[in-house]
């Protein structure tokens, strides 16, 4: 019998897939976007499913269960998805700023050409 | 030797100040004509107003700071052929009569000239502890002394600028000013300027300074 857990986390990863999907679908997502998000939460969904497929890896690491091993990979994930957005979004600012600046001088030049 | 005049712009940045810029920028021409305004999206009729004085105007389509406006007018004043500038505030804090003595020491072949406020009993005690504490921590971290490392009305020739280009998009950019030329050696001086309060602060906050503190422990390491 399946447990509630892995229902619930096989019916998100399955939502993720499709949200993904309809991403590529409106063309926000490229197509090596879509593979990459697609594989994640298959993956996701089979170790939900099948956590022992984790159990030599958690013996090991020295964790006591797989679910804690899953714990711990998802946070070092999200810390460096943190980082990652961090880091876009200081170079997305210097970018705006370049942009601003840019904008600014070309439309003194074109009002001392009018 | 034939020496060409020194030809100095000065700079100012504004955000939502139209009720003084009229009188800042008529008190400015009377000392300077080259005069640049950067507008950084204010929301009020700064930019409007600017315009009909003559000023030559760059206005920001959205707001990025203190910092990122003095920058565009120094980069715009530098590549438009400045020798030097002068920062101002638009707010009315700086005396325009006291641009002569910015100009007199750019002469005397000074890189960068601070203008140093007195610090008397109308200073607010938060604001004589804030200029008090990041002056001793800019002279223990860059080596270089100077009084009022929060105010804003200085002047940089064009060889200085090179060198202290600041990245800092808000107040930070008056601290990042003084730690580059710490740490290039630039030739400096410090005159002493009026201080004069407004009824409304908008200068360097408490938060501000620690901010400030902290960007300087990573310049030093930078």
């Amino acid at each position: 019998m399946i447990p509630g857990i892995q229902i619930i986390g096989t019916a998100y990863a399955i939502a993720m897939i499709y949200i993904s999907y309809k991403k590529f679908k409106k063309q926000e997502f490229q197509g090596h976007e879509l593979l990459g998000w697609a594989t994640f939460w298959i993956s996701f969904a089979i170790i939900t499913v099948f956590p022992e497929i984790l159990n030599t890896l958690s013996s090991k690491l020295h964790t006591s269960r797989p679910l804690d091993l899953i714990v711990i990979i998802g946070f070092l994930f999200l810390l460096a998805v943190v980082f990652q957005m961090y880091c876009e979004n200081k170079k997305m600012n210097a970018r705006i700023e370049k942009l601003v600046q840019r904008l600014a001088l070309q439309d003194e030049k074109k009002t001392r050409e009018d | 030797m034939n020496h060409q005049p020194m030809k100095v712009w000065i700079v100012l940045a504004a955000l939502n100040e139209e009720k003084r810029i009229k009188a800042v920028l008529e008190k400015t021409k009377q000392h300077e004509t080259n005069i640049i305004l950067v507008d950084d999206a204010s929301q009020d009729s700064t930019y409007e107003i600017a315009k009909s004085l003559g000023a030559k105007v760059l206005r920001h389509a959205i707001n990025l700071g203190k910092g990122a406006a003095v920058r565009t007018g120094c980069d715009f004043a530098f590549s438009n052929g400045a020798d030097a500038v002068i920062l101002m505030d638009s707010d009315g804090q700086h005396d325009p009569n006291e641009i002569p003595h910015f100009k007199k020491e750019l002469l005397k072949d000074s890189q960068i000239v601070f203008g140093v406020r007195k610090f008397d009993e109308n200073m607010p005690p938060v604001s004589k502890f804030g200029n008090w504490f990041l002056t001793t921590a800019t002279k223990i971290l860059f080596k270089i002394k100077i009084q009022d490392t929060q105010g804003g009305y200085r002047a940089i020739t064009k060889k200085a600028y090179k060198k202290i280009k600041w990245k800092s998009n808000g107040y930070a950019m008056e601290t990042e000013m003084i730690a580059k030329a710490g740490k290039t050696n630039l030739k400096y001086t410090q005159i002493p300027i009026k201080t004069i309060y407004l009824e409304k602060y908008k200068g360097t906050t408490p938060w501000h300074g620690i901010k400030i503190f902290i960007n300087m422990l990573l310049w030093r390491i930078q």
